[in-house]
């Protein structure tokens, strides 16, 4: 808690190149406490200083980066819908038994990556309709991660994951559904991108002033061009490969989410793929 | 009249009628749908149904409010399907008498087993003595619980909350229902206590207390307990 939310974004700017980067954008509106359609909620409060040359056409940016974004996102599973239930209504009769199960199997993945979106979507609202604190509260962690490991089992029975914490009870105060988003973000990104099938490792550890969840993957690793602009919005990512925009919004909101709990958020390569660490920070009565 | 189990579906959206109809529809129950809250409440009083789906979000009447007026003079078991997905509405529907809550859009097997779940509470005269699901087994009248066949050691409070959720076992409890059972009607609000018993329980019987294999958790809800296979 004691962080300054300016720090938190010093911190990842590695990654994110102040400024363009969307999510950096919302932090510094949200550290200026920009009223508007983005302003995203900061947990404790913070001085006003450096307020950023213009606000309002800075918050309107983001705006518009942000609904292109989403938009592309949602186009393409929708699209996808649209186009395999049409087939499938038009000729119904010519289809063997095999094309259609894949066509319905098209359907499927797509409405099930249409709500992976929408869960991102209303994870934005509530950061935002959380400004008055009411989401954070102190959190028992492998609560919060239990609960995330049991729906992406329920989503991807194949996929498996280890989950290592600590023997204490480690308690943070955080809003426990968006943190929860960020798990299944991250897991779900390594799931799409590691191109294994090598079971994915997530690992808390307890720190003096925070608490770092580890998701480590042991895939391709992340390529060099994608590396730099992992938490960018859609117009940069465009650049970069295909696949990446699949990810585009999940990694976005991470960045957000963990903004707003003043924590920090990278992505890396280790030797044997691909990482990404968050931390959060303890409250106040956890801190010696 | 057919030996069928009876359930009454209030929802608006016919999608997600057509769903539910024939998912249910497969596995034997007998399906009658009211479109609006106070068709469905007529219903519910005229059909006497086993159980009870019902949507929040109806053309006429909140769902709250049909549940409300249900819990009036009924205990059928009422299982909520909604699209929200907001822990205080979930708490709410649950304090007013909802039985559980599946948020939509829901996998087939979720909704079989919560309905199960709720059927088999309802119907139940005696709650069963001895909770069993893979290697934990709860003795309710001796009050003893083994893991593996050991016997597991836990504090008075912590063996009362594994006997109340075994008892309700696939079912959730909210945080407010556990801390009145156990800690009386004029328990704290603060829910902490509660949870670190829970946490501390966890560390007794889970292998792997992120990864469990009895008892989960409905964060900001509540808690939930595997099934029991001795039902």
């Amino acid at each position: 808690m004691r962080k300054k939310h300016s720090n938190a974004s010093q911190q990842t700017g590695q990654s994110v190149h102040t400024g363009k980067g969307l999510i950096s954008a919302l932090c510094t509106a949200a550290a200026a406490g920009t009223a508007g359609v983005l302003a995203f909620r900061s947990i404790s409060r913070k001085p006003k200083k450096e307020l950023p040359p213009s606000p309002e056409t800075e918050a309107e940016k983001i705006r518009e980066n942000l609904m292109r974004t989403i938009s592309h996102d949602l186009r393409t599973p929708l699209s996808g819908i649209m186009g395999n239930s049409l087939l499938y209504l038009e000729s119904d009769e010519t289809l063997d038994d095999v094309e259609r199960r894949r066509l319905v199997t098209y359907i499927h993945k797509d409405s099930g990556w249409l709500l992976n979106i929408v869960e991102n979507l209303l994870a934005i609202t509530r950061i935002r309709n959380a400004e008055n604190a009411i989401g954070i509260r102190e959190e028992i962690v492998e609560e919060v991660l239990g609960e995330a490991l049991q729906k992406m089992e329920t989503r991807h029975p194949e996929f498996k994951i280890r989950a290592s914490i600590p023997d204490e009870i480690i308690m943070l105060p955080m809003d426990a559904l968006l943190i929860e988003q960020v798990i299944i973000n991250l897991l779900e990104n390594a799931l799409l991108h590691s191109g294994s099938k090598e079971p994915v490792d997530i690992i808390v550890k307890d720190k003096k002033d925070c608490a770092a969840f580890i998701v480590r993957d042991y895939g391709q690793g992340i390529s060099e061009e994608v590396l730099g602009h992992l938490f960018d919005s859609s117009p940069l990512s465009d650049a970069v490969s295909d696949s990446h925009k699949k990810t585009g919004i999940g990694l976005l909101i991470c960045k957000a989410i963990i903004c707003a709990h003043h924590g920090t958020l990278i992505g890396q390569n280790h030797s044997l793929g691909a990482e990404f660490i968050f931390t959060l920070p303890k409250g106040a009565n956890n801190l010696s | 009249m057919n030996a069928k189990i009876h359930i009454l579906l209030i929802e608006d959206e016919k999608s997600s009628c057509s769903y539910i109809t024939a998912l249910l529809g497969k596995n034997g129950y007998h399906i009658t749908t009211a479109m609006t809250g106070r068709e469905g409440l007529s219903l519910a009083a005229s059909l006497c149904p086993d159980l009870i789906l019902l949507d929040l979000d109806l053309p006429d009447l909140d769902g709250l409010k049909v549940l409300e007026q249900l819990r009036v003079w009924s205990h059928v078991p009422v299982i909520i399907v909604s699209v929200c997905n907001e822990e205080r509405e979930k708490v709410k529907a649950l304090d007013l008498g909802a039985d559980d809550y599946v948020t939509k859009p829901f996998y087939p097997d979720e909704l079989r087993a919560r309905i199960r779940t709720a059927l088999r509470h309802s119907r139940r005269n005696a709650p069963s003595q001895i909770y069993r699901a893979l290697n934990l087994e709860i003795d309710l009248d001796k009050r003893i619980a083994y893991l593996a066949g050991q016997r597991i050691h836990l504090t008075q409070i912590e063996y009362q909350l594994l006997s109340l959720l075994a008892e309700n076992a696939g079912r959730v409890l909210t945080y407010n229902a556990m801390l009145r059972r156990i800690w009386g009607p004029y328990a704290e609000e603060n829910n902490q206590i509660l949870r670190v018993n829970m946490a501390n329980i966890r560390r007794k019987i889970e292998k792997n207390p992120a990864q469990p294999q009895y008892l989960f958790t409905e964060v900001g809800v509540g808690y939930r307990m595997r099934e029991n296979e001795n039902g």
